[in-house]
């Protein structure tokens, strides 16, 4: 039976789906009844806590088959990504570098490319993991990004471009106002403290999501 | 590492820098093209000041007097690289800082000479102070009184000759930077944060100008400073602005100079502008009150230098907390004898209470002594060396294991603040007793070994006796021993 799902801290789509048993994400995003939020959100893995997904009846298929011969059924299950890019202190692209990232126990020996991208195909139901780079451990919380025009997932993004050095609760108010100018000085924004639509704009750009 | 200050005096600090919270990874999964960007953080992990009265007046030349200082920077360097495996090259980076009087561009290439005078002696580059040397920036000249002071301290005479100087520079140099046991102190261009990979220094020293004060006068006290007449005391009270600041980071850390983004030490003040605070202006203004950086957190313009300083111990923001420590005067204590517990307190002040709190080291607190302190001491005497109540005849020791060490600790008590004895006092009694017989009047030695055992609070050991008839115990505990020869008690003490 069709349902209303409220989003929860940590989850993403592509892990709704899994859990709810729905082979694509696609499915649940696509439907006209989460046109609202598919506009809202924009990216089905970056939702904010309480958001109402709408959950459509599974479709049942059916197929005729004769007895006595050999069938083949084929589920394509959409494929999940974790993909980073490393900078250096300087935003220097961290290039060429070996690292490794342990999604849900599973380790994934990467090395960064010219760029300091790494991806990892990662469990649909991902939640946690953690990066080991050069001589630090990072814990990585998958599914955990809030959207960028929530004031949480405006901190982590400055956070993860290392502007922001502070704890994520309670906010460090002086360590963010010079996160914020930081980062709009770097780009070229006015300085003005202020999180304004062209700042998130850049942030989410800068971010990659 | 946390914040601490591991040295402080007159001409400077020594600290090191509270570490950055832990960092969690905050990111989104994608089905499509979206990525999350992992940056590294940048942050000092330790800082070193020097103080103006460690620079000629008015000027970038380094008196001897900073000898110390640079002892100091020796220690925390060398502390820094030695806690990353691998032993990779060090990573410092030079701030200069001029105080509020005169103009902007004058007192950025004031305060970027004193951080290239400073860089250049760590990696004894002559021609860096040849440069200052030969280019007298308004007050800061060379050739007025350097040459004389680096020839006194050095006994090297300075020729007319750029050689010479050179020849000059690099042994006065020398002897100012030196490590605790004499050793040369020595770094190398890429011991610093941009690598020395540009010709002027770029991430590896720069000025800060008068952006970054520590104390801005209020609007009032500025008014009252700038009258003629009051220069001099505007120029002392300016003081602890007039320093130049070492930030140490994490061995091995780079960057691009390129990328930096404070301008070099030759450059004007637009780079510095560029970063300021949205509201920098009125950060570095005379405002109705005075304020002080450590106190307020708002004095300095400049918000990348904010960023890099605001939990520094250097910038004032930890109280300097001058070392204290505790001893007893003595290694060792037998019975009846009196140790004196010692507290060695700089800033202690005359007539302070000070209480001296006595542990045995397994049984807790057994006392305590009142005390009052002198200037920059206390102590007090001790001889209750205590011991539980009753001869342990349960826990018997094997032949030949000695008695446990009973030690004795203690803690000074000065208000708050809890200074524990650095070295326990270890309690050592003896008991040599020789075991004899009488046979017609004659004494006999007990010639054969005889089991022996000596029952103490602490618990009963057993031997024999040696072939003199000796029972010799050297590390008797307190609280005295009932020593037992077959079924007869010899001796209780």
């Amino acid at each position: 039976m069709a349902q209303t799902y409220t989003i929860q801290q940590g989850d993403h789509l592509s892990s709704v789906a899994a859990k709810l048993g729905f082979a694509d994400y696609r499915t649940i995003w696509d439907h006209p009844k989460n046109a609202e939020l598919k506009k809202k959100r924009q990216n089905p893995n970056v939702l904010f806590p309480g958001d109402q997904v709408y959950i459509p009846d599974k479709q049942v298929k059916k197929e005729q088959c004769d007895t006595g011969r050999l069938h083949r059924f084929v589920t394509r299950v959409e494929k999940l990504k974790l993909r980073l890019t490393l900078k250096d202190v300087d935003a220097r692209p961290i290039a060429n570098t070996p690292c490794e990232l342990t999604v849900d126990g599973r380790a994934y020996k990467l090395t960064s490319d010219a760029d300091g991208h790494i991806d990892a195909e990662v469990p649909r139901a991902a939640q946690s993991g953690e990066i080991t780079l050069l001589d630090t451990i990072v814990p990585v919380k998958i599914g955990h990004l809030d959207p960028v025009d929530q004031t949480t997932g405006a901190l982590a993004r400055l956070a993860n471009l290392g502007y922001y050095r502070g704890s994520q609760a309670p906010v460090d108010e002086a360590e963010l106002l010079s996160a914020i100018e930081e980062f709009q000085c770097d780009n070229d924004l006015t300085v003005n403290g202020q999180c304004d639509g062209a700042t998130l704009a850049k942030l989410q750009e800068a971010h990659g999501c | 590492m946390a914040a601490e200050v591991l040295k402080s005096s007159e001409g400077g600090v020594t600290a090191t820098h509270p570490q950055l919270g832990e960092r969690v990874l905050l990111a989104g999964p994608a089905t499509g093209d979206e990525r999350n960007t992992f940056r590294r953080r940048i942050a000092p992990i330790a800082c070193w000041r020097v103080e103006d009265m460690r620079f000629d007046f008015d000027s970038s030349f380094v008196l001897p007097d900073m000898k110390p200082e640079l002892r100091d920077l020796a220690d925390l360097v060398d502390r820094v690289r030695q806690s990353h495996p691998g032993d990779p090259p060090a990573s410092l980076s030079v701030f200069g800082h001029a105080d509020p009087t005169g103009d902007d561009d004058y007192n950025k290439k004031l305060s970027g000479r004193r951080a290239q005078a400073v860089c250049a002696m760590l990696i004894r580059d002559a021609d860096l102070w040849e440069d200052l040397y030969s280019h007298p920036q308004g007050g800061d000249n060379w050739q007025t009184r350097a040459l004389p002071v680096m020839t006194a301290e050095t006994g090297v005479s300075a020729g007319w000759s750029r050689e010479s100087r050179k020849q000059l520079f690099l042994a006065y140099m020398d002897a100012l930077c030196t490590r605790a046991d004499g050793s040369p102190f020595r770094l190398q261009r890429t011991d610093f944060l941009g690598n020395g990979a540009d010709a002027g220094g770029k991430a590896d020293y720069q000025g800060c100008s008068e952006f970054n004060s520590v104390l801005v006068f209020s609007a009032d006290e500025r008014k009252e400073l700038d009258k003629t007449a009051n220069h001099a005391q505007r120029n002392a009270e300016n003081a602890p602005n007039r320093r130049v600041v070492v930030f140490v980071f994490r061995a091995g850390l780079r960057v691009a100079p390129g990328r930096w983004p404070c301008g070099r030490a030759s450059d004007g003040a637009g780079p510095c502008k560029k970063r300021f605070w949205s509201d920098g202006e009125l950060r570095r203004s005379n405002q109705a009150e005075r304020r002080e950086f450590k106190n307020t957190r708002d004095t300095f313009a400049c918000r990348f230098y904010h960023r890099m300083a605001s939990e520094s111990p250097c910038e004032g923001v930890v109280p300097v907390i001058l070392p204290w420590a505790a001893q007893w005067d003595r290694p060792k204590v037998s019975d009846g004898e009196t140790a004196r517990m010692l507290l060695t307190a700089p800033d202690l002040g005359a007539g302070q209470p000070v209480v001296f709190e006595v542990i045995q080291e397994s049984y807790g607190k057994i006392g305590e002594k009142a005390a009052v302190a002198g200037a920059g001491q206390a102590s007090a005497e001790w001889n209750d060396w205590f011991h539980p109540k009753r001869v342990n005849y349960q826990v018997a020791l094997k032949p030949g294991v000695p008695f446990p060490p009973v030690n004795f600790s203690f803690n000074a008590i000065v208000g708050g603040r809890v200074t524990p004895a650095a070295v326990p006092l270890v309690y050592e009694d003896f008991l040599k007793l020789q075991v004899t017989y009488e046979i017609d009047g004659q004494t006999k030695i007990v010639a054969d070994a005889r089991d022996y055992a000596i029952c103490s609070p602490w618990g009963t050991r057993t031997g024999k006796t040696d072939k003199n008839g000796w029972i010799s115990e050297e590390k008797l505990p307190p609280g005295g021993a009932s020593v037992i020869l077959g079924k007869k008690t010899l001796l209780t003490t």
